[in-house]
């Protein structure tokens, strides 16, 4: 059985969508250690509640209004399917995909290389064909 | 007799039989000649491979330093034949003028490179044009690498047309894309010394041309895989540190691989014991990891 975990304390918070208090009533109906999570939970918030309230030391904000920047909670749903779509895309590009390459043709390579090896004194037929594709009879 | 003259001819006779060099024991001025010799003739190259014999038949024209080469397929190349300053023969080998000798019923001039104890090549120049009327190139073991021979041979002048010259390179060196990175080359492989790094003719591919005055290779390095469409029914070959592509051509042979880092190809002249020196001291074979592989999945 899969437990509540977080959603509990969203739960007790009051930040939960009607169907997700729907899943919590249902599933700690039948679940005891839920059940016995959410008792935690609720004894603790109960013991930050009975905490006395104090006042700050002055100065300590320096004399500016605090600003109060509301958390907003997002449905946890896509955050997983972003993640599953992420992991997914990684899983195509790193082992699926070809790998890129640098297309190259021989003439090109033996041209470079040729170019260079003129001090070579084995100036031999093979090296010093293959660059130029010109037909025989038109070179006449 | 005087016993004077028996001495004077005993020390002549010490001097003429003192060594093999009948010539000068440098390379330079044969190489000089040969690249202002003019000529024309039918010249045979036959290279003994693992894969097999790979030979050659051209058509060969050479005139103002200028060499042109006909296969039988019909393609042309041209090749300015160039003798430079820079051109340095590595420590490891002293040149031995052995003799002299007839081919093609000319006279030649027998060169031998000798590397060590190994006769490493043989050059056989002809006396009268200068050109080069045969070669042998041989591996660690002695055995043949590759052979050429004119089988005919003209020494008269040949005509070259001038639109054959369009687009000639002027010699080494004459990359307009300039030197590069350099230092991720490292200067000296296997005897070889870095003489050019240059980029081409791939975006993103940097090459490093190496040479010891008598082979010479070119490495061409880029980060991602490199491909070769003339290599894809290649021979997949294990050496020493991997696996390689490999592929003789007459005189020449390339290797191509794919490294943690990205993708080599090597095209040379070299013998099989020095493809094998060179290709200990480069990156080996090998696959790009996990972040390698997702990075490029993801950007290319």
């Amino acid at each position: 059985m899969t437990h509540l975990g977080e959603l509990l304390s969203a739960y007790l918070d009051g930040e939960v969508t009607e169907d997700e208090r729907k899943l919590v009533t249902s599933h700690i109906t039948d679940c005891g250690t839920c059940q016995a999570e959410l008792a935690d939970l609720h004894l603790a918030r109960s013991a930050l509640r009975s905490l006395p309230v104090l006042d700050l030391p002055a100065g300590l904000l320096d004399g500016e209004a605090s600003v109060v920047i509301p958390l907003v909670r997002r449905p946890r749903v896509w955050i997983a399917a972003a993640a599953a779509t992420v992991a997914v895309f990684v899983g195509v590009a790193t082992f699926v995909a070809p790998e890129p390459t640098v297309p190259i043709t021989f003439n090109e390579i033996s041209l470079e290389h040729n170019n260079r090896s003129q001090l070579d004194p084995l100036l031999t037929p093979g090296k010093a064909v293959p660059p130029v594709s010109l037909p025989i009879g038109g070179a006449e | 007799m005087t016993r004077g003259a028996v001495v004077f001819l005993l020390l002549v006779g010490m001097v003429m039989g003192a060594g093999p060099a009948l010539a000068l024991d440098d390379l330079t001025p044969y190489l000089e000649q040969q690249s202002a010799a003019e000529f024309s003739g039918e010249e045979s190259i036959v290279c003994y491979t693992p894969d097999g014999t790979v030979s050659e038949l051209t058509v060969v024209r050479q005139a103002d330093g200028v060499r042109v080469v006909e296969d039988g397929e019909g393609a042309i190349g041209v090749t300015r034949v160039y003798h430079g300053d820079n051109w340095v023969l590595g420590d490891q080998y002293r040149v031995e003028v052995s003799g002299r000798d007839r081919f093609l019923s000319r006279p030649v001039t027998v060169v031998d490179v000798v590397e060590g104890d190994l006769v490493r090549v043989g050059l056989f120049f002809d006396q009268s044009s200068g050109a080069l009327l045969a070669s042998d190139v041989h591996n660690a073991d002695g055995s043949t690498y590759c052979s050429s021979r004119f089988l005919s041979f003209d020494p008269k002048r040949p005509v070259i047309p001038d639109d054959l010259l369009a687009g000639l390179t002027t010699g080494p060196g004459s990359s307009e894309a300039g030197v590069v990175d350099a230092d991720a080359f490292p200067t000296e492989i296997a005897g070889f010394s870095l003489t050019e790094v240059y980029e081409g003719p791939a975006a993103g591919v940097t090459n490093g041309y190496y040479a010891d005055g008598i082979f010479s290779f070119t490495v061409f390095v880029s980060e991602r895989a490199i491909e070769v469409p003339e290599l894809v029914d290649a021979p997949v070959v294990k050496m020493r540190r991997g696996e390689y592509q490999r592929q003789f051509y007459p005189g020449q042979v390339i290797f191509a691989w794919q490294t943690r880092s990205g993708g080599i190809v090597l095209v040379g002249d070299l013998p099989l014991d020095l493809q094998e020196d060179v290709l200990e001291a480069l990156p080996a074979p090998g696959k790009p990891n996990f972040f390698v592989r997702f990075w490029r999945g993801l950007f290319g």
